[in-house]
């Protein structure tokens, strides 16, 4: 117990403590000498801020980035969330006792209409993600929340986790299959196939916002069974 | 008085970074990780703003015919996004990992894991 005590913050933890301090003052001062703060320094983001509005038709410059001069990448992004959902799914085992916990009013009475009004937030921050602050991941997570309320008080009831895993396995088949028809109609994969519209309008930005609709409902799903599986294997402790 | 948040990333980073070295509860050094993800994602969105400029947003007809020279950089917050997620991502993952581990072992305590020492 005692050389527990004397051991608790050993001596390498300190030393590289130290180095970690000095690695900040030389990054800050790094910084500050070739990246000074509040200065343009745009080069690859400048050809996107000048084809920006006209090529895409986002209003909202980052989602073009995200989901038009940088799609590919977030294919990718998807993918790495789909492998921690699966690593999730793969250390916590399903066939655990769920968890039971004594029903709370306050919780009672607000699951019944929250996950609505949640679930409607999310969907209009995910489709109004080429125009405002927001998008795809975002409002996603936003749904699983209002998700996580009806969960809460699901108790012992069984989740259907087929519906779960084949909305999720569908919504990434469908992102793949827009860029395969872009890749058909415009000769890359990913080309924007459908009309700009007006720069601003709900119904712009060609497949922008498709992307962004199974991206949202893509991660929602994803997010809820991570946090299903969290939830179910909480037990033990409980009884 | 402008404040410079370089100063404020790197701190977080220092942090995070001093979080994942002293401390052997696995949950702490995640929390020490998601601390480190904070500062970085403070320090990229930092490097991509500019004085006196717009969020990349075109939100006024002015900006819609032309926002070169208006607005800040849009790639670094396109980054951090993904990296957010990715982070929510790891996080998870890491946290079923301390699950686990209570389950199996029922410490989380990392240098309680005697099992593994070479």
């Amino acid at each position: 117990m005692l050389e527990g005590m004397k051991n608790k913050y050993n001596l390498s933890g300190i030393l590289a403590s130290v180095v970690v301090v000095l690695f900040g003052v030389l990054l800050l001062k790094t910084l500050n000498t070739h990246m000074p703060f509040g200065k343009d320094k745009m080069q690859v983001a400048a050809q996107y801020v000048e084809l920006g509005g006209s090529s895409t038709g986002a209003q909202n410059m980052v989602t073009s980035v995200v989901l038009s001069f940088r799609a590919l990448d977030t294919l990718g992004e998807v993918t790495v969330l789909f492998a921690s959902a699966m690593a999730v799914a793969l250390l916590l085992a399903p066939g655990a006792v769920l968890w039971r916990r004594k029903e709370n009013f306050v919780l009672k009475v607000a699951a019944k209409w929250m996950p609505y009004l949640v679930g409607l937030i999310g969907a209009y921050i995910v489709s109004q993600g080429h125009l405002t602050p927001g998008g795809g991941f975002q409002g996603g997570v936003i749904i699983a929340t209002g998700v996580m309320i009806m969960l809460l008080l699901a108790g012992n009831r069984k989740r259907n986790e087929l519906f779960l895993h084949s909305l999720e396995a569908l919504m990434g088949l469908s992102f793949i299959t827009v860029g395969i028809i872009g890749l058909i109609k415009g000769g890359s994969f990913l080309y924007n196939f459908l009309p700009n519209g007006k720069v601003g309008s709900l119904f712009s930005a060609g497949i922008l916002p498709l992307l962004y609709i199974f991206i949202g409902i893509k991660v929602a799903s994803e997010f809820v069974s991570i946090l299903d599986r969290f939830t179910s294997k909480v037990e033990k402790d409980a009884d | 008085m402008q404040i410079n948040f370089y100063t404020l990333s790197v701190f977080l980073i220092v942090l995070g970074l001093i979080g994942i070295f002293l401390s052997r509860d696995f949950i702490k050094t995640l929390i020490g990780i998601a601390v480190l993800e904070s500062g970085v994602n403070l320090l990229l969105i930092s490097i991509g703003y500019i004085d006196g400029r717009l969020a990349p947003i075109l939100f006024n007809d002015e900006l819609k015919k032309s926002a070169v020279g208006m607005v800040v950089d849009p790639l670094p917050q396109a980054l951090v996004l993904t990296a957010i997620v990715i982070g929510v991502g790891l996080l998870a993952f890491g946290l079923a990992m301390a699950v686990w581990m209570n389950n199996r072992f029922g410490t989380t305590d990392v240098s309680e894991l005697k099992e593994l020492k070479g």
